[in-house]
């Protein structure tokens, strides 16, 4: 930028600053705050809506409820598979010699 | 949300008014500056100052305005001086508070305009905003000394720009 000033340059830097004086037109606002509010409502879906109803311990709770039932579930069914497919899950059946009167 | 476009509006107008080229533009200007605020908001971290990080976005879509422009007149053909029967461009009609202000700065946007995008923006965020290369370099997240040889670049191609085609 250091280098010496032609008659053009000069003549630039002499329009530069008549242009510095010029302010813009006026904004729109309404049309402006109507952009914005749309673009609000396409970035909050569904979803953003419930993440923010749930707070961290609503999530956690969830979570935690989640877990717990896919535990019973799942324990459940691992029961059910090892009591009928199993031959030996018969010593805890009714009449076992470990549990005479079985263990459900 | 209504209340920070409300507040920063006319800083971000005046900003990007040195670049578009008239009032539409402008306007969807401003309008991409507050789209980008409301997407990227999650992004900005509270410990920065809103202002930086507006004028962050306002300088950026500026910027991509300057490569849209380039873009377009590369691919689109320049009107012929000659026809009468065209509509005045609505810089001609929009004359502005201070029409000779306006007009400079038309003329200013048009030289520069004819630019590469980054010459451009840094031009007229020097020229016309004042803003000094330190600024200019950590807006665009440039090196000082990078912002420096780009700006003296530029301005051996507006040197060179203004002596083929002198200023009104």
């Amino acid at each position: 930028m250091n280098t010496p000033d032609q008659p053009n340059d000069r003549s630039f830097a002499e329009l530069v600053r008549r242009a510095r004086a010029d302010r813009p037109p006026t904004i729109d606002s309404a049309a402006l705050l109507r952009a914005v509010r749309s673009e609000e409502i396409l970035r909050y879906t569904w979803w953003d809506e419930l993440a923010t109803l749930l707070d961290i311990r609503g999530a956690l709770a969830g979570f935690a409820a989640g877990a717990a039932a896919l535990f019973a579930v799942g324990g459940w069914m691992a029961y059910d598979a090892w009591a009928h497919v199993l031959p030996w899950a018969e010593f805890l059946g009714d009449g076992s010699p470990l549990f005479p009167g079985g263990v459900l | 949300m209504e209340a920070l476009v409300l507040r920063h509006q006319d800083e971000v107008a005046r900003l990007l008014w040195r670049f578009a080229r008239n009032h539409a533009d402008l306007q969807d200007l401003v309008q991409e500056v507050f789209l980008r605020m409301v997407r990227g908001l999650a992004s900005w971290r509270a410990d920065k100052p809103f202002l930086h990080w507006l004028r962050r976005i306002t300088v950026n879509t500026g910027r991509d305005y300057c490569r849209r422009q380039t873009v377009r007149r590369r691919w689109t053909v320049e009107p012929t001086p000659a026809a009468d029967d065209a509509p005045p461009p609505p810089e001609a009609v929009d004359r502005g508070l201070d029409p000779a202000a306006r007009t400079a700065a038309n003329e200013v946007k048009e030289l520069l305009a004819t630019l590469p995008p980054d010459d451009c923006a840094v031009l007229t965020l020097h020229h016309l905003e004042g803003w000094e290369l330190k600024d200019i370099a950590r807006q665009f997240s440039w090196s000082v000394t990078a912002t420096k040889l780009r700006a003296w670049r530029a301005r051996a191609r507006l040197r060179a720009l203004l002596e083929s085609r002198p200023l009104s």
